[in-house]
């Protein structure tokens, strides 16, 4: 493991938090997770009927939901982050038993591992499958579109800084295509009345 | 809804607004339900790009973290079984010059390939339909569908690492290296990154596929020298000097 073992930094759990928060440090900090997490996080799943496969598809969705509970500052810390994962594994790896219908290894976890850490685990857990179905609508937004929204909220680029990473010659044409893919995303939204009032009430929580 | 209001709206969910600015906006959105439904389709929207991000940034660190892990994994086998008659070997020069000349002799064009071969998996969310043509194809290992889009005017840094992909799958080294080595100059152009490590990676093994390996060392050289870089531990587990002695042999 190379490059994990010379580029993940150590850190406490408030500093794992603080990274994740980071623009610059995130990389660092998810590294950080899958070295110090995953293997715990794979027996879990594997000791519960679960497959190699099964492990890794389960904890690609527990650190995605796990670093946007952070990035949302929706992590409140009553328990610490290893905690926190083993427990958001239990409760994914069971949606997803629940899912394939495999009712009896489902009892199993339900009775062994009935303690929860965080009574709003449930609610990471429903609110990720909410930013799933819009997942599915950014889908059909297309490819160039993804791009322009990607740059703008997820790396956080000026419409200047944007101009390196796309096909065109001038701020104002991509704040333009900015807003009309966001536009064409938020109209997909809105036909569908019933998942936009969901994600309405998950704002309204935070 | 009327285009000077919805920008005004999307500057406000992006927070661009001042706060005389925002105050207006709350006040319109303190009386107008329909705006209100607007602003959170705006957020939600915004939102889900951020979550797509992470989705895609975690799939890649995984997909890193499971290959370097697996490259780990196997020496420690050789290991175990080796490793004492490694130390007594070691020990004795004359062995180790008949190893030299042994593998002077057994380094071929193939066996290098096929130490730095890792055939590329095509990150996605696993579980989620996010795929478009391209990805579809790729995923099929329909090579040639890959490479009839990225043949297509505009092709972007992900249309041309994936052509260069399907080359190598055809077993066409020369072409995969024109497509990477199209996307790195471009990439330069646009002072972009994207696919940048990957390209990197696979224009070097598309020389040593290629029968370059003069060509391949130097950007192995540059991998190898770069910790942060995607194939850092990939370029390392691989031998150089078995490339040298394939540059030797040309």
């Amino acid at each position: 493991m190379q490059v994990f073992m010379k580029s993940a930094a150590k850190y406490s759990d408030e500093e794992l938090v603080d990274a994740i928060g980071n623009k610059a440090g995130m990389n660092q900090a998810i590294r950080y997770i899958y070295q110090s997490y995953f293997e715990d996080l794979s027996s879990l799943i594997i000791h519960n009927s679960g497959t190699r496969q099964d492990a890794e598809d389960t904890i690609q969705e527990v650190i995605v939901t796990f670093i946007d509970v952070v990035r949302n500052g929706r992590f409140r810390g009553e328990s610490s982050i290893k905690t926190f994962l083993m427990s958001l594994t239990r409760n994914i790896w069971l949606n997803n038993l629940r899912k394939k219908e495999r009712s009896s290894a489902r009892d199993v976890i339900f009775e062994k591992q009935r303690e929860q850490v965080e009574d709003n685990m449930l609610e990471h857990i429903a609110e990720r499958e909410k930013k799933k179905q819009v997942l599915l609508l950014l889908d059909q937004a297309g490819e160039m579109c993804k791009k322009i929204l990607l740059l703008f909220y997820f790396q956080e680029l000026s419409m200047k800084e944007m101009l390196a990473h796309l096909p065109y010659d001038n701020e104002q044409v991509i704040r333009n295509k900015k807003s009309k893919c966001l536009q064409k995303l938020s109209e997909q939204l809105k036909n569908n009345p019933a998942l936009l009032n969901s994600l309405a009430g998950i704002m309204k929580d935070k | 809804m009327e285009p000077y209001r919805y920008d005004l709206l999307e500057q406000y969910a992006d927070n661009q607004l001042s706060a005389d600015e925002r105050s207006r906006v709350e006040a319109s959105l303190n009386n107008d339900p329909q705006l209100r439904n607007e602003l959170t389709a705006l957020i939600a929207s915004a939102e889900a790009v951020r979550y797509y991000g992470i989705s895609q940034l975690v799939g890649e660190i995984q997909q890193e973290y499971l290959a370097t892990k697996q490259q780990a994994a196997r020496p420690a086998v050789a290991r175990s079984i080796f490793g004492p008659a490694l130390r007594v070997a070691a020990s004795i020069i004359i062995i180790a010059a008949a190893f030299g000349v042994y593998k002077y002799s057994s380094v071929n064009t193939n066996t290098v390939a096929a130490d730095y071969y890792m055939p590329y998996e095509l990150n996605r969310v696993r579980g989620e339909a996010n795929t478009n043509t391209l990805e579809n194809a790729y995923n099929n290992k329909d090579w040639n569908a890959v490479i009839s889009i990225a043949n297509q005017a505009n092709a972007g840094s992900k249309e041309l690492f994936l052509a260069g992909c399907a080359y190598l799958e055809l077993n066409q080294p020369s072409k995969a290296a024109a497509a990477f080595e199209q996307l790195i100059a471009q990439n330069r152009q646009t002072q972009n990154n994207y696919f940048q490590d990957e390209a990197e990676y696979y224009l070097a093994l598309s020389y040593i596929r290629n029968d370059q390996p003069s060509k391949a060392i130097p950007v192995l050289k540059k991998i190898r020298a770069d910790q942060s870089h995607l194939y850092y531990g990939k370029a390392h587990e691989a031998s150089l000097t078995d490339l040298t002695i394939l540059s030797w042999k040309k």
